[in-house]
């Protein structure tokens, strides 16, 4: 039976939320609102309220407002005021570096050991997949070795520490940890689960402050996504897609709420889910896996129970990301390895509603209206997305292959970073100061 | 081919479109890419719907038989290089197949036989030198049937019409054809990535209506072929033969690579493929990867026929020379070149140097280099007892 408690999610949001942190510009285009503090922005959707972005860019692209060196990795960047954290790879060493976000200068770094811990699948950067959470004082990672760390995040002092792979059986994948931790009340939850077989916690939960472990939920499948937080019911949902299993648990307890399975063909690499508010769940996998649309109910009994609305094969995200405006999810159906397309699917009906060439694999992230778009090639693009169609504004190459890292907009600065380098875009309209 | 299910399930007619659209489909057969190994698809006919390319190298594509009462021969083909486009969604009523082409290198037919293959490629029958390609166009499909579906795994049959041009001579063919339609799984990842498109059938060609005609004094009906037959075996997938998978190799060096590949091998012209070869070493003199994966290409590609070694003995050394003879990998590929060309001691000085360098090495790398140092020790020590 589903608890009735009030919710505790707002006290979350609270923290988590873009706030106004009312910084002195000078006159650059350093944000105004500066916080995009954990995996996916404000929400964990891609989506956020920026406003000001310019409608087309000069012809060279968006102005560069700095831009600085970086060692691999797919970490993508967290911003919490005038200071931005990102992960990256150092020969046998993972680092945590902490930038100005203003000037691209780097505040500090933090390196500790990260072996490559075999069997690993080689060919692609083993690197830092997982993106950084920013919570109060302190900066929560986790290394492409299962290395989980929590820092100060004024000094990147290591407070305390976990080995995930040696004390909970966390499988990196073999292609490096990836998903990206999530914060609720005084916890931060992570993906801990371990090998297609074995035996393990699927997430577990540790109190921020110490480290120590507060609650390990059932052995689910392995993965690479990102859990979220959703609210249905009156109740908060941890919400994680992990191998066929598509999930929702009591984010106090760890204890299942819901559950359902997928096809073992969607056990691949997947989309981090997407809430569609008040009771819907979009998810994606890559590797003929499709995208598939849940309703979260109550059956009879009272109890949680899971319909599957539609499964449109051909939209296959793999770990790329999606947007949502209105009943459409925009995202780019990358068909193991065969050509990507930006893709538009209908959320009531299931069905495509146009499909664009002319893109790799990309991530988008939905602001002021517009939809932009960073590809595997480093190209990224200004697009207005449409039910009817998508209209590409500017597009201009930015970064190298293969830029996998998803974009962070916080005001008008765009933070982009590859393998080798890491920089700031300004995306205002001209004009705006 | 035993992928291929024949579902039994009730026919389910779909209306004949064929035609209408071939006016989709422009006149000529595409060019190949740069890299040789895909065709260059026309802007309209990629906003039909999914591409699917024809994957060469993976199987044998096309089987072309003849018989008389006293000679048979089959030469087989797995080069052959195009695509075919599909609805993205085939909906009931919607043809399968909307547009298509391949073009086949006839220096990749082979009998078997040496002197029949000289004879096939040669003046007097497929001619080579002045005819290199054999191409096909599609134009249209009629008859189409559903036959089966199995999961995600769906079946046709259908004629799949046509234009064959052989040398200067083009027949219009109608093809019994099976079409499969199967979506990535973890099992068909086993040949590679990207949905699959399978079509099989097989039709018969009267050889005098592509100019191949008996040689004068020599037709006796007992042992000259009338007729050939082509059994199509096209395996295709979304993915492209010429997608670069590879983060450390830029799409153009991919392509350079690819294009040399397919001059040495699927055309089998060393004179073309060396001259880019020797091009592309230029370009690349100061890329110690490069340069090393054009040697090891030389060396080691199934079905190239000419290989020069002074070619790849040029190369590697250039690598070696830019790693500081201390790159496992590139010491692995300048061993191989001694190896090729029997110098055997000079090969195991040189493996067992790149073993020593395998620190931080691929394992793939670590594996190549270990297995043929241990070949060369044991052929090294043969030749001495």
């Amino acid at each position: 039976m589903p608890r009735r408690s009030s919710s505790t999610r707002l006290w979350v949001l609270k923290r988590l939320t873009v706030v106004s942190l009312a910084l002195t510009t000078g006159g650059s285009a350093a944000p105004a609102f500066a916080q995009w503090l954990q995996w996916g922005g404000p929400n964990r959707d891609f989506s956020c309220n920026a406003t000001g972005l310019a409608d087309k860019w000069p012809e060279g692209g968006p102005p560069t407002i700095w831009s600085s060196a970086i060692g691999p990795g797919h970490s993508s960047v967290v911003v919490d005021g005038d200071t931005l954290y990102t992960m990256c790879r150092r020969d046998e060493k993972d680092a945590v570096l902490a930038y100005n976000a203003k000037t691209g200068e780097l505040v500090w770094e933090k390196q500790y050991d990260a072996p490559i811990r075999e069997p690993v699948l080689t060919g692609f950067p083993l690197s830092p997949h997982s993106t950084p959470l920013v919570v109060g004082e302190r900066i929560f990672t986790v290394g492409g070795m299962t290395e989980f760390h929590c820092l100060n995040k004024k000094t990147g002092e290591i407070l305390w520490s976990h080995d995930l792979m040696k004390e909970l059986g966390t499988s990196h994948v073999r292609r490096g940890y990836g998903a990206s931790p999530i914060a609720y009340q005084d916890m931060v939850i992570l993906n801990t689960g371990p090998n297609r077989g074995q035996d393990g916690p699927g997430l577990t939960a540790f109190k921020q402050d110490t480290g120590e472990v507060v609650w390990k939920s059932e052995t689910f499948g392995g993965g690479y996504t990102s859990p979220i937080l959703a609210e249905f019911n009156g109740e908060d949902h941890l919400i994680v897609a992990l191998g066929a299993d598509r999930i929702g648990l009591d984010p106090s307890t760890g204890k299942i709420r819901w559950r359902t399975q997928v096809d073992f063909q969607s056990y691949g690499i997947m989309a981090t889910p997407l809430w569609i508010a008040p009771d819907k769940l979009f998810c994606s996998a890559g590797y003929g896996g499709g995208a598939r649309l849940f309703k979260i109910g109550l059956n009879d009994e009272g109890e949680y129970a899971v319909e599957e609305l539609w499964h449109y094969l051909k939209m296959q995200v793999t770990h790329g990301t999606v947007a949502r405006i209105g009943d459409v999810v925009y995202g780019c159906h990358e068909g193991s390895f065969a050509p990507a397309f930006l893709m538009a699917i209908d959320l009531k009906t299931g069905k495509p509603l146009w499909r664009k060439r002319g893109f790799a694999k990309a991530n988008v992230l939905h602001a002021d209206g517009k939809l932009i778009i960073l590809d595997e090639e480093g190209t990224l693009a200004l697009a207005t997305a449409t039910p009817e169609g998508l209209e590409v504004h500017s597009k201009v190459k930015v970064l190298e292959r293969l830029s996998w890292t998803a974009p962070t907009l916080v005001g008008t600065t765009l933070y982009l970073r590859d393998h080798h380098t890491i920089k700031a875009l300004d995306l205002r309209a001209a004009g705006d100061s | 081919m035993a992928s291929f299910v024949r579902e039994s399930r009730a026919l389910l007619t779909l209306p004949v479109l064929l035609a209408g659209l071939t006016c989709l489909a422009d006149d000529k057969v595409p060019p190949r890419s740069d890299g040789g190994q895909a065709l260059v698809i026309p802007a309209e006919h990629l906003e039909l719907g999914e591409v699917y390319h024809i994957t060469p190298g993976t199987g044998t594509q096309l089987m072309w038989h003849g018989e008389t009462p006293l000679l048979r021969a089959t030469a087989t083909c797995n080069r052959i290089v195009g695509y075919f486009v599909a609805p993205f969604d085939v909906e009931e009523g919607q043809t399968p197949l909307l547009v298509g082409a391949f073009r086949l290198p006839v220096a990749s037919l082979s009998a078997g036989i040496a002197q029949y293959d000289g004879q096939l490629h040669g003046p007097q029958a497929l001619n080579k030198a002045a005819y290199p390609e054999i191409t096909f166009r599609m134009t249209g499909v009629t008859d189409v049937k559903t036959t089966g579906e199995e999961g995600t795994r769906q079946s046709y049959t259908l004629k799949l019409a046509g234009e064959l041009t052989v040398k200067d001579k083009t027949v219009t063919l109608q093809i019994p054809m099976q079409l499969t339609f199967q979506p990535f799984t973890w099992g068909t990842m086993q040949l590679g990535m990207g949905d699959r498109l399978i079509l099989r059938g097989r039709c018969e060609v009267k050889l005098a209506d592509i100019g191949l005609v008996p040689q004068q004094g020599r037709s006796d009906p007992d042992m000259n072929f009338q007729v050939g037959e082509f059994d199509f075996y096209l395996l295709c997938s979304t993915m492209s033969p010429e997608r670069n998978l590879y983060p450390d190799i830029t799409h153009e060096q991919y392509r350079k690579q690819l294009r040399f590949v397919t001059l040495l091998r699927d055309f089998d012209d060393p004179e073309k493929g060396y001259e880019f070869g020797r091009t592309f070493m230029r370009e690349s003199w100061d890329d110690a990867k490069a340069l090393n994966r054009l040697a090891w290409a030389t060396l080691t590609e199934d079905g190239i026929k000419t290989r020069d070694l002074a070619f790849a003995m040029k190369a590697v050394q250039r690598a070696s020379e830019l790693t500081g003879s201390k790159d496992a990998d590139v010491l692995n590929t300048l061993a191989r070149v001694y190896y090729e060309k029997g110098e055997l001691e000079a090969a195991l000085k040189w493996q067992r140097q790149a073993a020593e360098h395998l620190e931080g090495a691929d394992p793939q790398v670590t594996g190549q280099v270990r297995s043929a140092l241990e070949r060369y020790e044991a052929q090294v020590k043969k030749s001495q007892e």
